[in-house]
């Protein structure tokens, strides 16, 4: 009978401390995601307003997806160009990172942090490490994440054309920003 | 005994239930069910229409070339000096399913105008299987035969044509292009480029046929069947070409080889047709461009 209470009472503290877990929890569906493409003769973007993000501000786990075929470059013919030739995207719908934060963020200060992860970043079954420095802003709501790095996409096997000048540009500028809201268990 | 072995069991299965709890976020695509697309790269496949939509303000120009018979080898370079059947053509896409065309071949320079709509489109996963469209066209023959000390009205000039391609994506390499069709002119005869010898047949009817392979990203191998039936003499007309689609990132490059000369619909079923074993194969080739100007 001591047992039975012990392994209760360990149960119940266990599942108390997975809430505590997951206060420290922050996610979102809907955050904006931009690439920037700039050619000599063309710079346009692509956005998307479906990037998903978690960060465990506890573990420093960081993960954030964005399905590509969302991605709206304002022009169909080049958005069915990204999805079918170079994203081939029904074969790799998603661009992901998961890594880990280098040093904590502080819930208690308000006004602006600046982060840096460490991660993999994936698009095309390719996986490649990175650092990408953020700029983290706790809320009320939530946390504001906001950060900017660049991808080659030579490093993605997306493979340029080469016979004819096509205004896509070999480096490409990606933005997010995104709020994360504290996750609730349903 | 039993109960501690249980609960350790318990930890152990919570313990990884905490440390699981979110490390990553479940993989979730926003449209599980998606419009398939580029089928074929173009509106048009060699000489086919194809079901490839265009986006609603995309204009499509083409330019399509079939030069004369190689049987003459090096003499007249394959073919090539004997000039060109030449078809330039806009299309419009005043919808994401609809659009209007005018097109102009040099062959009895023929006018024509038309449009194509896309009724039925192929879904990734649950839906249609195929895309279908229907195009229809009406030409007019504008040569001027005056030469030949004849001379047509305007309501013996005229053509129409019909066609219903339905298309299917069967995975990334392969795609497969029906294309029932159906042709009427208003008057033929053997001064006209559609005749063979004392044909005057003025219906026509056929399926064309069309497959593309790929190759790679940008290459693919391409296919066009048209057998053609004439309703009075009972005979059946071939088309067939084998040609290279090469995509560029802006232009579509079409090469080919085919047995016949024309280029627009109504002449696609209609014009003679080189045999194949008499080397009446001719050089052609398409450039295909799109821009959006809404």
């Amino acid at each position: 009978m001591r047992i039975h209470l012990l392994m209760l009472w360990v149960l119940f503290s266990l599942l108390s401390l997975t809430e505590d877990a997951r206060s420290q929890v922050f996610v979102h569906t809907e955050g904006y995601v931009e690439f920037i493409s700039t050619a000599p003769m063309l710079e346009f973007k692509g956005v998307s307003n479906h990037l998903a993000g978690m960060i465990d501000v506890e573990t420093g786990e960081v993960d954030f997806y964005i399905d590509l075929a969302t991605l709206d470059t304002d022009n169909r013919r080049r958005d069915r160009d990204m999805r079918q030739v170079y994203l081939e995207t029904d074969r790799y719908p998603f661009a992901e990172f998961s890594g880990n934060l280098k040093s904590a963020i502080d819930l208690n200060e308000s006004g602006e942090q600046q982060v840096q992860v460490v991660g993999i970043f994936t698009m095309r079954g390719i996986e490649k490490e990175m650092t990408i420095p953020g700029l983290v802003e706790v809320k009320e709501s939530g946390i504001r994440v906001q950060a900017q790095w660049e991808i080659r996409l030579e490093d993605f096997n997306i493979d340029r054309p080469r016979i004819v000048f096509y205004e896509l540009s070999e480096v490409q500028t990606i933005n997010i920003d995104i709020i994360l809201f504290p996750y609730e268990e349903e | 005994m039993k109960k501690s072995k249980l609960f350790v069991v318990c930890v152990f299965f919570l313990t990884l239930l905490i440390q699981d709890v979110m490390a990553q976020l479940q993989r979730e695509r926003v449209v599980e069910n998606r419009p398939v697309e580029l089928t074929f790269p173009t509106p048009k496949h060699i000489n086919l229409h194809t079901t490839e939509p265009l986006s609603a303000g995309e204009l499509y120009y083409s330019i399509m070339h079939a030069f004369g018979t190689v049987e003459n080898g090096i003499t007249d370079f394959w073919g090539l000096d004997q000039g060109a059947n030449i078809r330039f053509s806009l299309e419009y896409g005043i919808t994401d399913r609809f659009s209007v065309f005018a097109g102009r071949s040099s062959m009895d320079k023929v006018y024509d105008l038309g449009f194509r709509y896309l009724y039925l489109q192929q879904m990734t996963g649950s839906g249609s299987p195929v895309s279908a469209g229907v195009v229809l066209t009406a030409g007019l023959m504008t040569e001027d035969y005056s030469p030949f000390n004849v001379s047509y009205s305007f309501s013996e000039r005229n053509q129409l044509s019909v066609s219903f391609p339905v298309s299917r994506k069967f995975n990334d390499q392969f795609s497969l292009l029906l294309v029932p069709m159906v042709a009427v002119f208003s008057y033929t005869n053997e001064l006209l480029r559609i005749k063979e010898p004392l044909q005057t047949d003025e219906v026509f009817a056929g399926v064309g046929f069309g497959s593309r392979y790929k190759l790679d990203s940008r290459t693919s191998v391409t296919l066009q069947y048209v057998p053609s039936y004439r309703f009075e003499n009972e005979a059946f007309n071939h088309n067939l070409a084998l040609g290279m689609d090469f995509e560029t990132g802006g232009h579509v490059f079409q090469i080919f080889v085919s047995t016949s000369r024309a280029l627009n619909d109504a002449y696609l079923l209609a014009a003679p047709n080189g045999r194949i074993d008499d080397y009446a194969f001719r050089f052609g080739f398409n450039i295909n461009r799109s821009f959006v100007i809404r």
